[in-house]
């Protein structure tokens, strides 16, 4: 008798291989067969997926879930978009190692840098489990629904050995004592170490590792060596040679400790076009030396939200707006907006800005995506060109009476600003060394949804501009992952292998809309979107979310999916 | 003796945090060129002190508008 049967679906097993029809059966949160017909085996319970794909599930390598997973053990909604694996702790902080006495300044960090709802952190996160990483690591373990594989911060690590005198050179003694810690926090499950060059402390100092020097990061990678885990950077990734610097760095410890590397995030920007192919020139040197150096490259485009309570850059380029947008008083800045002759000087310069050749100002394809008035409430979603032919108006004049009626507390998205172009992302996503990721899921809620990139991968990138085949954007973000961040035994359908399987139409998977959602402890909302097109995620041999009848309750056969635990049977 | 450093051009750039950036491009005494990235914060009071109301206007100028007191 099998736990689980899913039958007849196409299987696309992760190893880039053609897909073909065929069953999957699990027992004991493993998968027991791979292909052959099972037609007349017996199960607990059964997935009929004709017409569907059948995959392992999906690897998310940069999420920021880590506190968002000690109040909602199903990291909603990650698992829907069939994200069975999440990388936590990057960017140089983890929820642990992280003494008492440091967790408020731990906490304000991780909430201004990955813009986590101060109430959200504060009610939700109860630091039950102490100080130290391995009894993190337990207590997670034992209640989540998706596996977990958890860098160590080396902000966190330096905090927790050199106490609150942090700004500067660690001795030769710290040193030894946070090698000593980062082995410790390996052998609990920990799959590497994350740092970063350009964060800052809500003082706007750089944060503790910042402050390292490179001996620092040299002995902590040899720790690293020894168990070939992964070093994670965040590097300058608005300067293109910076960043061609920083992977030479990271090529070189790469060859010296035999370890893997992985910067994020890099982006196509239509600014600096040439600075992707400079990046990867300079990793395919590294590689050609023998360093193994990954570049993270999000899916998703990036858009930009703004409103006209707030001075933005976007300001800028619009002829006569940025005077306007500068009153410091919103009651004169209200009277400015609806003065006249300013409203018509602000109407002509943004349709004249959107008239030009190639321009892509364009009002219309604004979107409203927050309003402040219920009444309002059914314009969200919408665009201004809509609205604007619906009240007979400009899209312009629609965005600056929208903003007065609501006392400027609209918020508008500029959507596809940059990382938009699909030949551009399209190339970057299936360069050999690019590693599919940085979704970022778990941050910056507040501006905008980072859920949802698998989706986008399969929609844009596959059915619509087919740069990569269906088998190949599966290994990107299942078998791939899986071997660059040393998950032994998943990351493939294959008899042995952990049970972690998605079910999803190719005809239709996508990313939903972008919506608010409020499901945060502590009130206030976040970005978030729901899945389309998955119809069941399969965690560890658990059915965990079904399209049917969504998250299953009480599902928690998550793990710790680093390459010891992973691949116990 | 080289021109000083100057500004030669100035765009909107998509923020990695969902905001605008600008991206300024400077050419610098030795004639190497540079885009470096500017946050809305970070660029505003500097704006506000030399009068610039348009990225535009930030092309042609010398480098030093960029700094806090300068």
């Amino acid at each position: 008798m099998l736990d689980l049967i899913i039958r007849n679906g196409t299987i696309v097993d992760g190893s880039g291989l053609p897909g073909y029809v065929g069953d999957v059966g699990i027992r004991d949160r493993r998968i027991l067969s791979v292909g052959r017909s099972l037609a007349h085996a017996e199960s607990v319970r059964t997935i009929d997926a004709s017409g569907r794909v059948v995959a392992p599930g999906f690897i998310d390598p940069h999420t920021h879930i880590d506190a968002q997973i000690l109040f909602d053990p199903y990291a909603f909604p990650c698992i829907e978009h069939g994200i069975t694996t999440a990388v936590t702790g990057n960017c140089s902080l983890s929820m642990a190692p992280v003494r008492a006495t440091h967790r408020a300044r731990f906490s304000a960090m991780f909430r201004l840098i990955e813009e986590m709802p101060a109430a959200a952190f504060e009610k939700g996160v109860d630091w039950r489990w102490g100080e130290g990483f391995d009894a993190m690591v337990e207590q997670i373990a034992g209640n989540t629904a998706l596996n977990f594989a958890p860098l160590v911060g080396h902000s966190v690590l330096r905090m927790f050995v050199m106490g609150d005198d942090i700004r500067r050179p660690a001795t030769a003694a710290e040193i030894a004592a946070m090698c000593d810690v980062l082995r410790a926090c390996l052998d609990a499950g920990a799959v590497g170490l994350s740092t970063s060059y350009i964060d800052v402390e809500d003082d706007m100092r750089p944060v503790p590792c910042r402050w390292s020097q490179h001996a620092e990061l040299e002995a902590l990678c040899a720790v690293l060596g020894s168990r070939n885990r992964m070093l994670q950077v965040v590097h300058e990734f608005f300067d293109a040679e910076l960043t061609v610097s920083r992977v030479e760095m990271m090529g070189d410890l790469s060859r010296r400790f035999g370890i893997p590397t992985t910067l994020s995030p890099l982006f196509h920007n239509s600014v600096t076009p040439e600075a992707p192919a400079m990046v990867l020139a300079a990793v395919e040197r590294e590689w050609a030396r023998g360093a193994r150096v990954w570049p993270q490259v999000q899916t998703r485009p990036i858009d930009i939200s703004f409103t006209l309570d707030q001075r933005s850059i976007m300001f800028l380029v619009i002829p006569g707006w940025w005077p306007v947008l500068s009153i410091p008083s919103k009651a004169e800045k209200l009277r400015a907006l609806q003065d006249p002759s300013t409203r018509q000087m602000l109407i002509g310069g943004l349709d004249a800005l959107g008239a030009m050749p190639g321009s892509r100002m364009n009002a219309a394809t604004f979107v409203i995506r927050d309003v402040a008035l219920d009444r309002n409430r059914d314009l969200v979603g919408r665009t201004l060109g809509d609205v604007a032919q619906e009240r007979g108006s400009t899209p312009a004049e629609t965005l600056i009476d929208l903003a007065v009626e609501e006392d400027l507390g609209t918020w508008f998205i500029r959507s596809n600003i940059g990382h938009a172009e699909p030949d551009a992302v399209g190339a970057l996503l299936s360069h050999p060394y690019v590693h599919v990721g940085a979704s970022d899921a778990g941050a910056h809620v507040g501006s905008f949804a980072t859920y949802g990139d698998t989706g986008f991968l399969l929609s844009q990138f596959v059915r619509t501009t087919g740069v990569l085949r269906l088998e190949e954007a599966v290994k990107r973000i299942t078998a791939d992952p899986a071997r660059i961040w040393g998950l032994e035994g998943r990351g493939v359908l294959q008899e042995g292998f952990a049970a972690d399987v998605v079910v999803f139409d190719s005809t239709t998977i996508d990313r939903g809309p972008e919506v608010a959602s409020d499901d945060f402890p502590g009130g206030g909302s976040r970005w978030i979107r729901r899945s389309k097109g998955v119809d069941a995620v399969v965690v560890n041999g658990t059915t965990t979310w079904t399209a049917a009848d969504g998250y299953v309750p009480d599902a928690r056969a998550g793990e710790i999916a680093s390459r010891d635990r992973g691949s116990r049977a | 003796m080289n021109e000083p450093a100057v500004i030669i051009g100035a765009a909107m750039a998509p923020g990695h945090d969902g905001a605008a950036e600008a991206a300024i491009t400077i050419r610098y005494e030795n004639g190497a060129v540079r885009t470096l990235t500017f946050t809305c914060d970070a660029l505003a009071a500097a704006l506000d002190r030399a009068g610039i109301t348009t990225l535009d206007g930030l092309c042609g100028q010398p480098w030093t508008v960029l700094v806090p007191g300068a």
